[in-house]
C-alpha cells in the first residue's frame, strides 16, 4: 500500500485499531481486550501468592536463530498479517528505524495512537516469534 | 498510560506497559514500579522488547537522513527487555551493576515470581 493512500486511511483506522484502554482495565488485566500476552500464561487474579505473575514465562529465544533469514521471513509475514495501520507503524519504527515523531507526522496520528498501535503490533509479532522459535 | 495504584506491578500488568515504558511515556511513579519489577523478574527480562532487525539492506532514504541528523534511534534489535535496562549484562534477573543506588529493591514477590 502506498504511503499516500495509507495516510488517508490511517486516521480512521488508527481510531479503531488503536483504541486506548481505560485505566481501570489494568486493575483486571484478565479482561484486557487484545491482551499483549495470552492471559492463560499468568497466574489467576485470585492466586494466593503471586496473582498476575507468569505461570508460563517467556521462553528464551535462541540467539543464533534470530539472525537467520527464515526468522526475518517470519517477522515479515507476521507484520503482513497485521491490520494495515499496525503494520505500517511497526514497519516504520522497527524495520525502517523512523522515530515516533516521524511516524506520527507521516501517518497523521496522535502520540497515544502511535504507541497503542506499536504495542499491539509488537505483541503479535512477539507471539509469532516465540511460537516459531521456542514452541511450547 | 497511567495506573492508579502504587502496589508492585504484576507481570501481566507489566507486559501491557512495556511499550509506554520504552517510549518514555510512563509517569515517574509507574516507571519506578516498572524498574523495580524488572530488576527482580527473570520472566519479564526475557520478554523481547522489540521485533525487527537492523541489518536489512533495504533501509530507505528517510532512514539514512534520520540517522545522519541524529534525529532517530537506530532500528531496534530483538533483545530481551532486561538488556535494555542492563546493557552488556547477562540476562540474569539481578544485576547489581545496573542498579542505581536510588532504585528501590525489588520486593520479594517479584524476585520469586518466576518458577
Amino acid at each position: 500500500m502506498g504511503l499516500r493512500i495509507l495516510v488517508n486511511t490511517a486516521k480512521t483506522r488508527a481510531q479503531r485499531e488503536g483504541r486506548v484502554l481505560p485505566f481501570s482495565a489494568l486493575n483486571s488485566p484478565g479482561r484486557i481486550p487484545e491482551a499483549a500476552v495470552d492471559p492463560d500464561r499468568f497466574r489467576p487474579e485470585d492466586d494466593e501468592r503471586y496473582p498476575g505473575h507468569w505461570s508460563v514465562p517467556p521462553r528464551d529465544l535462541p540467539e543464533e536463530r534470530l539472525l537467520a533469514a527464515e526468522t526475518r521471513q517470519l517477522i515479515a509475514a507476521a507484520i503482513d498479517s497485521l491490520p494495515a495501520t499496525q503494520a505500517a507503524v511497526i514497519r516504520l519504527r522497527d524495520v525502517d528505524g523512523w522515530s515516533s515523531e516521524e511516524v506520527r507526522n507521516a501517518l497523521d496520528i496522535s502520540e497515544v495512537n502511535q504507541r497503542v498501535l506499536l504495542h499491539r503490533a509488537r505483541a503479535k509479532v512477539r507471539r509469532a516469534l516465540e511460537d516459531y522459535l521456542a514452541p511450547a | 498510560m497511567t495506573t492508579t495504584d502504587t502496589e508492585a506491578l504484576s507481570c501481566q500488568e507489566l507486559v501491557e506497559l512495556v511499550t509506554d515504558y520504552l517510549e518514555g511515556a510512563l509517569e515517574p511513579a509507574d516507571r519506578l514500579r516498572f524498574d523495580s519489577h524488572i530488576a527482580g523478574c527473570v520472566g519479564c527480562t526475557r520478554y523481547p522488547r522489540a521485533v525487527a532487525r537492523n541489518d536489512h539492506a533495504d533501509r530507505n532514504d528517510h532512514h539514512r537522513r534520520s540517522v545522519a541528523r541524529g534525529g532517530a534511534r537506530a532500528p531496534l534489535g530483538l533483545q530481551r527487555l532486561g538488556e535494555q535496562l542492563a546493557p552488556g549484562c547477562p540476562s540474569s534477573a539481578i544485576c547489581p551493576t545496573s542498579t542505581p543506588a536510588s532504585r528501590p529493591r525489588a520486593n520479594l514477590s517479584t524476585v520469586l515470581c518466576t518458577p
